[in-house]
């Protein structure tokens, strides 16, 4: 009963999130004004140029990525049986800034697409995870998973990094630091229209699988008893998982802590049943990160602040508190 | 359903965990698994629970061969309840129960009336429906396995794995559960189970499988089962066999072992009515004991067998006779010390009595308990006067405490 009331209210702030996120910006537009340009443009109107060229799309785009992430989150975490555990646990952002910045600094950006550069980048480092984790002949266990997930997000962000020592004082390093720190500054209706397909499809396929997810959080034996196949079940979430946040990924930039507070709060108030907890992270990491967009795009206005940055600033501090909060080890 | 397990080998790596493992389980019986640590019971457990595939070998499931059936097929016929399964986030009872009709579901269906019915006659069954709606980490122990039970019992399986199911409860929770598996027996379902208490496996199992280094040493009723020597065999320690006294079923007493070298000395026990037999085991400990005349009905002669002491015997309730009197003279001869029991003493056994102070040194005779024969004197006296006479020339007074001590 409060999982649905939960559930309404939340569709409810969606709506009002999408129409309050494009009356946001550093040209102020008034609510009124903003609909008006959005519902009946005038032809020649800044407004609804504003509002249909650039707010719109950034702030579904800016919705569809919180989505992913929190969703995303909400799945690994069941995956790995670990409310501390990210979307990003497995590489997928070094891996994705690594490839972004190799697509920028060798100037490839004329032949591939930026996005497409991230998203090879990011869904590399995972798949290369995963065959390092994997043991001969079996499927890897969540610990070496997580474990090749640090060495190699480590050697990812040295290349990055190296990339960024060599490319000093160039006009790439800004365009590769900006990258790494997230902003939804270059949305499109091809980003809209790319990300959204993919968002839809992985969702309804991971919240179809979310009576799996219940059972795999008994371990695996515990869900093959239940007859599930675990291995297959783990592999099949980490594919669309890894497709969904690289997808995410590449559009927006690495965005932290998203992925990993918004399920986790929403287990605190719902209860760890995945079929309200994926709804209902997903709804909340889009709404949260439409309105972390609309700070980051006011607070220093005319300047921006690099959406990241900002999400970090917030997503910190409300981690160490969540961290605290618990009563077991940190690392259960 | 039937579980039959035929030649299994299965090795982690290059250690052997089943050799030739072969079990015959019928439908809605209670077997329990028995033998020592790393005796290879979790391992057989999880071939039947079809997580593990034998090298060779195969499982049947009445007539199907476990490794056909595919992963839900094998959860609606089996369901596993182990000794420490945890939810790793905070379900509630409910919610675990509920996750037991997995099997039967469709992908995204809602629970159906049945799955309702079986998942409330689950709770009902285990009685956990009171905290039905508490997350699984506020429960105690013994609550938390009953829920898992639950789940297990809402896959209306016909057969239950047990591993362990009781190894950290308590023992109110401990006969608590295994009741409720015992009754769910009655329904028909086949329970399997590795118990570490050789006991609580005698009271709720029909039949016991003794294992050891891999393979299933042998099978039966707790009664064929359990002896002195199996018990030795597989888990290497002495015991005494005897009954629950309130249950009638097989109980095993468990005895601390002494090396074989430490046992010197010959010792003569003269029992009889039961006066013997706290002392028997502590004195078999130390020494050659031999238990001398009593009655094939006697409890000094019951526990004496258990120990595997010789006796010498005569009927019951008949005057001690020339041949029983002839072979006690001879262990007297042989012995170091000669303890008599706190024994009533009658006209039957006084021959008994005047054999030994005849035989026997008095400095080597000790009298246990020997305050208070007058109460057990049913000789009008004599027994009374031939035991203060013994003690006086040199014989020693101990209590039934100071024999233990020593």
């Amino acid at each position: 009963m409060r999982a649905r009331l939960l559930l309404l209210l939340l569709s409810a702030a969606t709506v009002l999130t999408l129409f309050g996120g494009i009356s946001v910006g550093p040209v102020r537009i008034g609510f009124a004004d903003a609909m008006a340009a959005l519902f009946a443009p005038q032809a020649g109107d800044m407004h609804a140029t504003i509002i249909h060229g650039l707010r719109l799309p950034r702030v579904l785009l800016g919705y569809l990525v919180g989505l992913s992430l929190a969703l995303s989150g909400a799945v690994l975490q069941g995956v790995f049986r670990n409310a501390l555990a990210s979307p990003y646990v497995l590489g997928i952002a070094s891996g994705a800034s690594a490839g972004a910045a190799v697509t920028i600094a060798l100037g490839l950006t004329a032949f591939i697409p930026l996005p497409l550069g991230a998203f090879i980048g990011g869904t590399a480092a995972v798949g290369l995870v995963y065959l390092v984790a994997r043991p001969a002949g079996g499927a890897p266990d969540r610990l070496g998973l997580i474990l090749a997930g640090v060495a190699l997000g480590t050697a990812f962000a040295a290349v990055t990094s190296f990339i960024m020592f060599v490319t000093a004082g160039d006009r790439k390093l800004a365009e590769i630091l900006f990258w790494t720190m997230g902003s939804l500054g270059r949305a499109s209706w091809a980003h809209i229209w790319t990300l959204f397909p993919v968002v839809l499809i992985s969702g309804v396929a991971m919240w179809s699988m979310s009576r799996e997810l219940n059972a795999l959080s008994l371990g695996d034996e515990g869900a093959f008893s239940l007859g599930i196949r675990p291995e297959k079940l783990k592999l099949l979430l980490l594919l669309l998982t890894t497709v969904l946040t690289a997808t995410a990924v590449a559009f927006a930039g690495t965005i932290g802590f998203v992925g990993l507070i918004t399920p986790h709060a929403m287990r605190i108030v719902l209860g760890p049943d995945h079929r309200r907890l994926l709804p209902a992270s997903a709804l909340t990491g889009g709404i949260f990160l439409v309105w972390a967009d609309a700070a980051a795009r006011t607070v220093l206005r005319p300047a921006e602040l690099p959406l990241g940055i900002l999400t970090a600033l917030i997503g910190a501090p409300f981690f160490l508190f969540l961290l605290r909060r618990r009563r077991g080890g940190v690392l259960q | 359903m039937k579980i039959s397990v035929r030649g299994i080998e299965f090795a982690y790596g290059d250690r052997q965990a089943l050799s030739n493992a072969d079990l015959e389980v019928e439908p809605g019986e209670v077997l329990a698994l028995l033998g020592p640590n790393g005796c290879g019971k979790t391992t057989l457990l999880r071939h039947i629970a079809g997580v593990l595939s034998p090298s060779l070998g195969t499982v049947y499931l009445d007539l199907d061969e476990l490794s056909t059936l595919g992963a839900r097929e094998l959860a609606r016929r089996l369901a596993v309840v182990e000794q420490d399964r945890r939810a790793e986030f905070d379900f509630t009872s409910q919610q675990l129960v509920e996750m037991g009709r997995l099997p039967h579901m469709a992908r995204m269906a809602r629970l159906s009336a049945r799955d309702r019915r079986a998942v409330v006659r689950a709770m009902e069954l285990t009685g956990v429906r009171e905290f039905a709606d508490r997350p699984v980490s506020q429960l105690s122990g013994g609550e938390r396995q009953r829920v898992f039970l639950a789940m297990a019992l809402a896959q209306e399986p016909d057969a239950l794995l047990l591993d362990e199911p009781t190894a950290h409860l308590d023992i109110h929770h401990q006969l608590d559960f295994l009741g409720l598996v015992r009754a769910r027996a009655g329904d028909g379902i086949t329970v399997v189970m590795a118990l570490h208490d050789v006991n609580m496996a005698a009271a709720f199992a029909d039949r016991l499988a003794l294992m050891r280094d891999g393979t299933v040493i042998t099978c039966g009723s707790p009664a064929q089962v359990l002896s002195p020597d199996t018990v030795r065999d597989a888990f290497d320690v002495d015991c005494v066999m005897g009954r629950n006294p309130a249950t009638g079923s097989v109980y095993v007493h468990f005895v601390p072992s002494a090396a074989p070298s430490a046992r010197e000395g010959r010792v003569v026990v003269i029992g009889g009515g039961g006066a013997a037999a706290p002392l028997l085991p502590i004195l078999a400990r130390r020494h050659h004991v031999t238990l001398g005349v009593v009655a094939p009905l006697d409890t000094d002669y019951e526990v004496a067998c258990q120990l595997g002491i010789p006796v010498i015997t005569e009927a019951p309730f008949a005057p001690v006779s020339d041949g029983p009197l002839d072979r006690l003279r001879e262990e007297l001869q042989r012995a170091d010390r000669v303890l008599i029991a706190p024994l009533w003493v009658g006209p039957g056994n006084l021959a008994v009595l005047s054999m030994v102070f005849c035989t026997v040194a008095p400095k080597d005779v000790v009298l246990v308990d020997s305050p208070g024969v007058e109460k057990r004197d049913f000789t009008g006296g004599e027994a009374t006067r031939l035991l203060q006479d013994v003690l006086q020339r040199g014989a020693v007074s101990m209590t039934q405490q100071e024999v233990a001590g020593r």
